[in-house]
């Protein structure tokens, strides 16, 4: 940490390969497909840039800058999209790494659905594995808030997975 | 999913609902009662089990419907993040002999010098029949406009009280005002005369998501932001009335100010000649403004 805070290139190359893949699920979730590599590019940009934060709060702040990227590029471009753009957004066909299998439709559909930040806190849960309180710091919300959103997410995802009569493989 | 109910229509362990499950479940409660509770009672037990098993399927689902990008994402010696490239160079300040530093010492504020006498002697002459010669106030300022093209300015003539400043901002905006479409962009790969921009902000007018302009010559730097004039509004009157069109990339005198430099290759857009200044790299998008209200 004392490396990147310092500039090291070696140190930022480090954290780059580390969490390049983490941010681009993150700002995908967020709602960027076509783009999101220049997302990834503007989030490390902003933090090789920044004054890094000493080592206990770097986590928060790390996705923080992450979320606000995306926030921003969605003011950014002013996008409009219908509910089938973001679908498509969502569903990994048009990438560069198809997934080896492809998502239930369904939970696909109550993913793009979700409010934006609802769908925040499950990226960070399941993509980045983040604590509750590290959700919360990055957020910028109380713990009992993530509780509450990561709660409704998922009930809404387990739902729509009963509703389209997924089967679970036992 | 879960939904176990008994014959008579009840859940096993009644006393807890789902939205208790899922809450320990998700590990957003340790909630020792419950566990407690489905250790005594095989049905609730069950049912926990299976809120479990849904929450990892929802989580495999999910890194389903958004997969893992394969190895070779992070590469850092691909083209994909030639962006972020200077990020990754060692320093180029290092250390020297120290004699080196001090011979440096001394030619450095000399060679200064003479540059700003050169700058001076050039802006004199330039300006041949003029009354007055520039101040070296003036050409310092000049020099330190044209020193930073490529980083992110702010071309609010209206802040300054310096007349001088005042027809410099003049001048941008009227370059502005020649274009109907003002937009950030990041270059993409070209193909063959063809290059696609990735649009970030738009600063005037209406633009698609991604542009896509003739090229004429090298194409932009991938990754690279570009600031994009588009639409010429309207040609400008010589003597003779007939329009004159708007100028070439590399005769835009009065662009200079403007953020990045200009790129000494031919674009069209849409048919229509197009300006387009490279931005310097690593710049933030954020922090790029114009005079354009």
């Amino acid at each position: 940490m004392d490396r990147l805070r310092r500039g090291q290139p070696e140190a930022r190359a480090e954290l780059f390969r580390r969490y390049a893949p983490q941010v681009r699920r993150i700002l995908y979730l967020q709602g960027f497909c076509e783009e999101v590599d220049d997302a990834v590019q503007e989030v490390f940009i902003k933090v090789f840039r920044a004054d890094v934060p000493r080592e206990e709060v770097f986590l928060a702040w790390f996705y923080r800058v992450i979320l606000n990227t995306g926030r921003d590029q969605g003011r950014r471009r002013k996008t409009k999209y219908g509910l089938m753009d973001k679908l498509q957004q969502i569903a990994p066909e048009a990438t560069v790494d198809p997934p080896s299998e492809p998502g239930d439709p369904a939970l696909r559909d109550a993913l793009a659905t979700l409010p934006d930040e609802l769908r925040e806190c499950v990226a960070l849960r399941f993509f980045a594995d983040l604590p509750l309180d590290e959700i919360a710091k990055a957020q910028d919300i109380p713990v009992g808030t993530v509780k509450s959103r990561l709660h409704g997410a998922v009930k809404k995802l387990k739902l729509a997975l009963d509703e389209s009569g997924y089967v679970r493989e036992s | 999913m879960t939904d176990e109910r008994t014959e008579n229509g009840s859940q096993p362990g009644g006393g807890f609902d789902d939205d208790r499950l899922l809450a320990l479940a998700l590990g957003l409660d340790d909630d020792p009662e419950l566990l407690a509770a489905a250790g005594n009672d095989s049905g609730l037990a069950e049912r926990l089990a299976a809120m479990r098993a849904d929450v990892a399927l929802i989580d495999a689902q999910v890194a389903a419907a958004v997969p893992a990008p394969d190895e070779s994402y992070a590469d850092l010696s691909g083209e994909r993040w030639s962006g972020l490239s200077e990020f990754f160079e060692p320093p180029a300040s290092v250390a020297k002999p120290r004699r080196e530093r001090r011979w440096w010492r001394v030619v450095a504020p000399i060679t200064a010098l003479l540059v700003l006498a050169l700058a001076v002697g050039i802006v004199t002459v330039d300006r041949g029949g003029m009354s007055d010669t520039g101040s070296s106030a003036e050409v310092a300022r000049s020099s330190a406009d044209s020193a930073q093209p490529a980083t992110a300015q702010d071309f609010d003539a209206s802040a300054t009280d310096d007349p001088a400043e005042k027809t410099a901002g003049g001048r941008i905006a009227d370059q502005l005002d020649r274009f109907a479409v003002i937009v950030l962009a990041r270059a993409r790969q070209a193909t063959g005369a063809l290059q696609r921009f990735a649009v970030l902000r738009i600063f005037k007018g209406d633009a698609p998501q991604v542009v896509e302009l003739e090229v004429d010559g090298k194409p932009a730097d991938r990754g690279r932001l570009h600031l994009l004039m588009l639409d010429p509004t309207a040609t400008t009157e010589v003597g003779d009335g007939s329009p004159e069109p708007i100028p070439s990339l590399g005769a835009t005198k009065s662009a200079q100010g403007l953020p990045g430099k200009p790129l000494t290759v031919a674009y069209t857009y849409g048919g229509e000649p197009t300006m387009v200044r490279e931005l310097a790299a690593g710049t933030d998008p954020d922090t790029v403004s114009l005079p354009i209200p």
